[in-house]
């Protein structure tokens, strides 16, 4: 298991190498560039020009600024951002806690939800419930996170005004911006409204990535259970007349969950897709809204720092839905 | 040779012969069984009809405008004097709040953008996935490990991020160059489908026989083993159309995509968010009813078809 789980980590080295250097000249490719922030500048002369493109290394060959990139990926600070000053490495570490707050309290409401959902509407076959489950996943899977996202703050920020419009804190109680210094000397200070202020604005964000998640995770889980309720062995444990709660609770529904735990694993991605798409409507200060920022201003080295953490993520949750399914069925067996 | 006409018919006990019988013991083609099966499907047969009524409202806008001058508005035409008004009579979806444009309008004449740029971009996506995924899995070995990791690049990274990165390379985008972007980006899902399928085929002993008789790779992968993958292909071809109407809509939306003049449901979603906060609900409402709409019908036809297509449902 071990020697497999290592395996698979040494695998994943040269798909990474890959997708970085694809992604590195792909990104050249595009039109425009980070010096055409400056296009419209008259007072900035031709000389002051030419140092900030050498300052960037953005004279040099595309191969040699890939093989700077690299060596800074795997020794240093992964670059300076071109627009913010910083170290991309610390740039991304002060969004990244926002955007997996968001991830952790989507995908605890989702499965909190989806799985009894799906278990009941299995129990209660044809039942209204079951039909309701039913059209509710099937609308809910074609919708666009986006547009659901848009139509629940049209719904509760703008017309009843219940819930805050974009971000993640209020700066008018706060003082400071997230995660800030001075952000965190108030949250000590204050935690319990620090706690109940976050929660206010993580609620919109969660229940829209939740929403597009339930949909599909119920019907797993719903087709799951109803596979193996009519397994033989739940027949036995009926026969020997094993109170029903028992029947299903430890004979059909360990089983059930078999398959739906890895199916969880695999969506995890999507996952991460969705909260890129909610920060971008949200205005939820994380990887997602960073990305389009630094799109939008063609920096490249945070838009290969935000790419590089995407695709660790992916490969990570990939890995982990692999051994998931390793450790969770014992007739599978990777020596 | 027996008349197997008139055995059936004595043993059926001199029963009349009509149509239904005759297609009880003929072997249905291909496409007959999947048409039937496909119908049988309890919601996939309206999810067609209502995808057929999107098609033909939207393509066939323009007619709807000459047809109808004053309920149908050009994309160029527009009432300023009735702008941010909500739906009306006159006004099905209402009006947008900039020059007064016909939100009913608009949807028309944009889902012709968005549907062109969904099935435009799945066929070049399965004819690079098929291409791919064939080779990968017909010469299976190192080929095949090279092949795959490729696709397992473009997996990785979510779609969700490249997307907007690549549209911009064409600058300021055509629908056709999204099309052609979402192409090449939605190819790589397809690949594993046609790969997973083809080292199943290949195996089997129909290929083994066309190799003995000296049928070349060629013949072999699109004669014999293409034709036994179509189920699947067609099935991704469908869920994927319909996550690229989505796609678009959010790339649009973002900005990174089409833009006015070029309308689509996203590029109408993307002006609609920045006056939302007015309440202009309708306008915000209506498009995104439109993309869940067709999407959902998508989705329908899509399971049907795996229904229809699929070996092991027995009728």
């Amino acid at each position: 298991m071990v020697g497999y789980a290592f395996r698979r980590f040494l695998q994943l080295i040269p798909t990474l190498f890959l997708i970085t250097l694809l992604l590195f000249v792909g990104m050249q490719a595009v039109p425009g560039g980070p010096m055409q922030a400056f296009a419209f500048n008259i007072h900035m002369s031709q000389a002051a020009r030419d140092a900030i493109v050498h300052r960037w290394g953005l004279d040099q060959p595309v191969g040699i600024q890939y093989f700077h990139w690299l060596t800074s990926m795997l020794t240093g600070d992964w670059q300076t951002s071109f627009f913010r000053n910083r170290p991309v490495r610390d740039v991304i570490a002060s969004v990244l806690p926002a955007t997996l707050l968001l991830m952790t309290t989507a995908f605890i409401l989702q499965e909190l939800i989806a799985l009894p959902a799906g278990i009941l509407a299995a129990l209660r076959r044809y039942s209204v419930f079951d039909q309701a489950i039913t059209l509710f996943s099937y609308v809910g899977y074609s919708m666009p996170t986006f547009w659901l996202g848009l139509m629940l703050l049209l719904i509760f920020a703008v017309e009843f005004r219940i819930a805050p419009v974009a971000g993640i804190i209020d700066i008018r109680l706060t003082g400071a911006p997230f995660l800030t210094p001075e952000y965190n000397t108030w949250f000590s200070h204050n935690t319990l409204v620090g706690i109940f202020d976050v929660a206010h604005h993580i609620i919109l964000p969660a229940v829209t990535i939740a929403i597009v998640g339930i949909a599909g995770d119920s019907r797993f889980m719903r087709s799951s259970m109803l596979d193996t309720i009519h397994q033989d062995y739940v027949r036995t444990a009926r026969a020997k007349g094993l109170p029903e709660r028992t029947v299903v609770l430890k004979h059909a529904l360990r089983n059930a969950l078999l398959p739906v735990i890895t199916n969880v694993a695999y969506q995890l991605p999507g996952l991460f897709s969705g909260a890129v798409v909610t920060e971008a409507i949200f205005s939820w200060p994380g990887m997602g809204q960073l990305f389009f920022e630094a799109l939008t201003q063609f920096d490249y080295p945070l838009l290969m720092g935000i790419l590089f953490v995407a695709a660790i993520l992916v490969l990570f949750f990939n890995l982990l839905a692999d051994l998931a399914y390793a450790v969770a069925d014992p007739r599978i067996s990777y020596a | 040779m027996l008349d197997t006409r008139s055995v059936v018919s004595d043993d059926l006990g001199k029963k009349e012969w009509t149509e239904e019988t005759e297609l009880a013991f003929r072997q249905l083609s291909f496409k007959e069984m999947t048409y039937r099966r496909f119908m049988r499907h309890p919601i996939a047969k309206w999810a067609a009809l209502t995808m057929g009524i999107i098609v033909v409202a939207c393509y066939g806008a323009p007619i709807w405008h000459l047809l109808f001058p004053h309920f149908i508005q050009a994309p160029d035409q527009y009432d300023p004097s009735s702008a941010g008004t909500g739906p009306s009579l006159q006004h099905l979806f209402g009006t947008d709040s900039f020059n007064g444009h016909d939100i009913f309008s608009l949807v028309l004449y944009g889902g012709r953008l968005s549907l062109m740029i969904g099935v435009g971009s799945m066929v070049i996506g399965v004819i690079i996935g098929v291409i791919w995924g064939a080779v990968a899995g017909y010469v299976g070995g190192f080929v095949d490990a090279l092949l795959m990791r490729v696709t397992d690049v473009f997996l990785t990274v979510p779609a969700l991020l490249l997307v907007p990165l690549a549209s911009r390379i064409f600058g300021q985008a055509e629908p056709w160059h999204i099309a052609i972007i979402f192409g090449l980006l939605s190819w790589p899902f397809v690949s594993r489908i046609v790969r997973g399928s083809f080292l199943q085929l290949r195996e089997l002993q129909f290929t083994e026989a066309a190799v003995a008789l000296g049928a070349t790779p060629q013949r072999i992968i699109f004669r014999h083993l293409l034709p036994n993958a179509v189920g699947p292909i067609l099935v991704a071809f469908t869920l994927g159309v319909g996550s690229n109407v989505v796609l678009e809509a959010f790339v649009s939306f973002l900005g990174f995509g089409l833009r006015p003049p070029n309308d689509s449901w996203g590029s109408t979603l993307a002006s609609a968010q920045e006056v939302m906060i007015q309440g202009n609900w309708w306008w915000i409402t209506f498009p995104g009813l439109a993309v869940v709409a067709t999407v959902m019908c998508i989705n329908f036809i899509g399971d049907g078809l795996r229904d229809a297509l699929d070996p092991k449902i027995v009728d």
